[in-house]
């Protein structure tokens, strides 16, 4: 069931608020590098879509993100975590934001929030390295897991020639997600320290002797490119960053940080089409109540913050962002006052050129699997939902299968 | 500690050294290195495998005890005394849990507030002790196997907060570090800073928490595939109630479930030592335990018929490590092509090893720890309960700039004190801008004073003299040889050699006078180079 109606008027609001000469003319740019993408000849441009993928790590509990407060069940199951039908944001069909997703809400109440309700996977597995390398490869059967479905859409876009900031990670790790059987992502942190610290003469001789050479053994050639990257890139990508000026404030916090940094490398031009963000802590094992409200604030404050600064700058068509799970946690809350691992969870899409609304179907919280929801929307089908109506890249290549496209997105 | 837990997994070790008897179908892909072919450069790769690595002089003194006598000098060290000492710690200021609460709301929260910052200090003390014990030591072994076992037995002070209880998990992690897994598997499950990392405290009777249960068989025992989801829920009963009070282990009986359990198809009112024996029984187990040591040491992707063969080491030596250490150090498998350069350096490692190749002084063990987390990896705070990953995750864009960076600076400590400057890559603070975007955590800065602090005493001068080299070329290759052990890329090593000669514009370094502030600048910007290579990344 899609509930998600981006009204005409709605559209036409933001079109005006927005720059409307401007969007006139990138809608018919777009529809042609969608062209070129199809044909895998695409290169990223400065006016390519960009998806942001924001990593909820730890098992965020979907039952208290995205509340079903009338059903009788969750009163029982979750005992003292229930959270109050009073306290919630309503965004109706009897569901309710948690406290904390004030802002949240109102991206909801404004049509640029899709939740994607009971996301998940045939066979489970509650580990969390297990299940987030099985969202990260797209592939339940966890057979092969080293390669992600970033990584793989980004080796389809970069066939010919690679340009190395396609895809960026803000986190120092690098993640399976973005991993190309080619296509090897940027990662940093911190983008004022992303480069090479040396005197003159050290400096120019340490840039002398990157690039080139086949002859290596793999492990020393992926050194040798990832090395070669950082070259290419770091200059650029400091300077963007670091010359960016919000328009919006966003809050104190590492997420925030991340979602800033984003957002300055997307108005400085980059030809990234994917950023890798992260927010974690959701392994709320015990005295869940408190550390989730603390969690969730940070969420609100930091992708809300995020979406004005967007709109403020006139780039919030180009962007969507996606928060994700490794799991939900069990329905019925645990001995010491928090949840363990569970199985399926809300997804969430934001952008102004989002379908806003409930899509996916709320699992029964009755009909349990040993404890645990029963998925009822594949996460692949938001995958491919994404990949071909927003990054237009061919999901079936990316996915190895069709997986049926859902509404959040035109 | 618990004397029944011991007992227990003796029992189960007689089992199953019963059950299994070392079939020696695999045993050639254990074979010994004929100790004739032991090279010097071998010696080398097993002191930074086995240990942090040494300068020149070491390797050579220990190449000179033969195969059998320097790997009998890493494993059986107990004779020989450490340089750093134990260190004491009074557990922090603790308010007890009645008195927390009836305190009013404010007052709680300073005092709560005031007890955690008391005790990150105390961390810090942790972790300095234990980073000046990898510095220094004089059984590299055991610092390396404790290192193993933190990143095999997750914990991490994020979740424990009580310093004391993560120094004491540490110090049982030496103790048993190349002793008895069985043993240490059993004691790691009642360790204060376990129980609490994986909420083991909060397991109780019809209230379980599934935390340890899944973790011990999914990382510390069997691996993924070798049990069900039945298995680990069973488990947890079994668990609850070991709890912990006034910071020490205890059982408590009232919490704990005597139910009947069936676990591995075998039922019974089992309790937490004995799923340890069953985990210790199970076929999975010690292959599981001996690859990954293997692989810590050795290589990664270790071959399915090769684990088996480690596991029956380990299995029939009722899981004793030494033995299997000896094996695994004597193995031509070590030594081969495939292990050999394999490896990614992991943060510690780099910079520790660093310090221990160049002979320097010991840093301040805050230069490493800041490093060393600069490059993704915070001793005693694990990102999650699997530990490290390890290999090329540790690898980005940024962090290879920043372990270049971090070597430079190493390497220009001396002058730092002359010249009284910090490069950025050490100035955190320098993240604070205009825009007030990032924080500035001054906990996590290091301070001009501790870097001016540190004399490294390193001449590179003099390391470059004792080469003997009348040519740009040889010294090069000298200085490589010493620092790298891969070959550099043609390409790579003609930029040194012309940077050493000057032909790319840069100051002539005149071979014939290796003294003086100007030659010795030049020659640590060399060593900088060198270290700034991929090669230098890999062990």
């Amino acid at each position: 069931m899609t509930f998600g109606i981006n009204s005409r008027s709605e559209q036409s609001r933001r079109t005006f608020l927005g720059r409307s000469a401007a969007i006139a003319g990138g809608w018919a740019l777009h529809s042609m590098q969608t062209q070129n993408s199809l044909f895998g000849l695409g290169n990223a441009g400065a006016d390519d879509r960009v998806l942001v993928v924001l990593q909820l790590s730890g098992g965020n509990d979907g039952l208290n993100t995205v509340v079903p407060y009338e059903d009788a069940e969750y009163r029982r199951a979750r005992g003292r975590l229930a959270l109050a039908a009073k306290d919630l944001h309503q965004i109706g069909q009897a569901r309710g934001l948690h406290p904390s997703l004030k802002g949240a809400a109102q991206l909801f109440k404004d049509h640029k929030l899709a939740i994607i309700e009971g996301c998940g996977y045939p066979n489970p597995n509650r580990s969390h390295f297990k299940s987030m390398d099985i969202w990260h490869a797209a592939d339940p059967t966890g057979r092969d897991l080293r390669y992600g479905w970033l990584g793989r859409a980004m080796d389809l876009v970069s066939r010919e020639k690679t340009e190395p900031s396609l895809a960026i990670n803000i986190s120092a790790s690098s993640p399976v997600a973005l991993n190309g059987v080619n296509y090897k992502p940027i990662a940093f942190k911190d983008p004022n320290a992303y480069r090479y610290t040396a005197a003159k003469d050290v400096t120019e001789t340490f840039e002398r002797m990157s690039g080139e050479d086949a002859a290596d053994n793999p492990l020393l050639a992926r050194l040798r490119r990832t090395a070669d990257d950082a070259v290419q890139t770091s200059r650029e990508i400091r300077s963007k960053a670091m010359s960016y000026r919000p328009i919006a404030r966003y809050p104190r916090s590492s997420l925030a940080n991340s979602l800033r940094t984003v957002a300055g490398l997307i108005k400085g031009g980059l030809p990234t089409r994917v950023y890798y963000t992260y927010h974690g802590g959701f392994d709320t094992h015990a005295n869940q109540a408190g550390r989730h409200v603390n969690l969730l604030n940070q969420l609100d404050g930091a992708i809300v913050a995020f979406q004005k600064d967007l709109e403020q700058q006139g780039l919030a068509d180009r962007v969507v962002l996606m928060a994700f799970s490794e799991f939900g946690r069990r329905v019925r809350i645990n001995g010491s006052g928090g949840t363990d691992h569970g199985v399926a969870g809300p997804m969430f899409v934001m952008g102004s050129r989002v379908k806003g609304g409930l899509h996916g179907e709320h699992p029964s919280l009755t009909d349990l699997n040993r404890g645990d929801l029963k998925h009822t929307t594949d996460f692949r089908s938001v995958y491919a939902t994404l990949l071909d109506r927003w990054l237009t890249i061919d999901s079936k290549r990316v996915l190895g299968s069709d997986f049926q496209k859902l509404g959040f997105l035109a | 500690m618990s004397i029944t837990g011991i007992a227990c997994s003796l029992t189960a070790l007689l089992s199953l050294s019963g059950a299994v008897q070392a079939g020696h179908d695999g045993a050639d892909v254990l074979a010994p290195l004929p100790a004739d072919r032991f090279t010097q450069a071998d010696a080398r790769h097993l002191l930074l495998r086995a240990g942090f690595g040494g300068s020149i002089e070491e390797v050579q003194r220990l190449h000179r005890l033969g195969l059998d006598g320097m790997v009998s000098w890493l494993v059986d060290y107990e004779g020989r005394p450490d340089v750093v000492g134990g260190l004491v710690l009074e557990p922090g200021e603790r308010i007890d849990r009645n008195k927390l609460r009836r305190m009013e709301e404010a007052e709680r929260r300073r005092v709560r507030q005031r007890m955690r910052r008391a005790d990150a200090l105390l961390f810090q003390h942790v972790r300095r002790w234990w980073m000046d014990r990898m510095l220094t030591t004089r059984r590299p072994l055991e610092e390396k196997m404790t290192l193993f076992w933190h990143g095999h037995f997750t914990t991490s002070y994020r979740d424990v907060r009580r310093s004391h209880l993560m120094l004491q998990q540490n110090e049982l992690l030496r103790f048993h570090a190349t002793g008895n897994f069985g043993e240490l598997l059993h004691q790691i499950s009642t360790d204060p800073a376990m129980l609490r990392y994986l909420n083991n405290n909060q397991n109780r009777k019809g209230r379980p928490n599934e935390n340890f249960a899944r973790e011990v068989m999914e990382l510390f025992s069997l691996g993924v595939g070798n049990y069900d989801e039945t298995d680990i829920k069973q488990a947890a009963r079994a668990f609850t109630g070991w709890t912990l009070k006034n910071g020490q282990f205890t059982f408590n009986r009232r919490q704990h479930d005597t139910g009947r359990k069936t676990i591995f198809g075998k039922s019974g009112n089992f309790g937490g030592h004995d799923v340890c024996d069953m985990l210790l029984q199970h076929a999975a187990c010690a292959p599981h335990v001996a690859g990954k040591i293997f692989a810590w040491f050795a290589y990664d992707d270790v071959e399915p018929e090769l684990r088996e063969e480690l596991g029956r080491v380990l299995a029939s030596h009722r899981y004793e490590l030494k033995p299997l250490l000896r094996r695994i150090f004597k193995s031509e498998a070590f030594y081969s092509k495939k292990a050999k350069g394999s490896k990614i350096k992991s943060p510690v490692e780099l910079l520790v090893s660093t310090v221990r190749m160049l002979g320097m002084n010991p840093p301040p063990a805050e230069l490493l720890l800041f490093g060393a987390q600069r490059l993704g990896q915070t001793v005693m705070s694990p990102p999650n309960v699997k530990g490290w990953e390890g290999g090329l995750a540790w690898i980005t864009t940024a962090n290879l700039l920043e372990r270049d960076n971090l070597c430079g600076l190493m390497l220009r400590a001396g002058q730092l004190v002359a010249r009284g400057n910090q490069p950025d890559a050490m100035r955190e603070g320098s993240a604070r801008r205009k825009g007030g975007q990032q924080r500035g955590n001054s906990r996590r800065r290091v301070s001009e004073a501790q870097l001016a602090r540190w004399d490294s005493g390193l001449s590179a001068c003099a390391m470059a003299q004792v080469t003997g080299a009348s040519d740009a070329t040889s010294l090069v290759d000298a200085l490589c040889g010493r620092l790298l052990v891969v070959g550099l890329r043609a390409k790579t090593r003609a930029q040194l050699v012309a940077f050493v000669t000057g032909a790319d514009g840069s100051r002539r370094l005149d071979l014939k006078k290796l003294r003086g502030r100007a030659a010795e600048a030049k020659l640590r910007k060399l060593l900088h180079l060198i270290m700034s290579t991929p090669e230098y990344q890999v062990c």
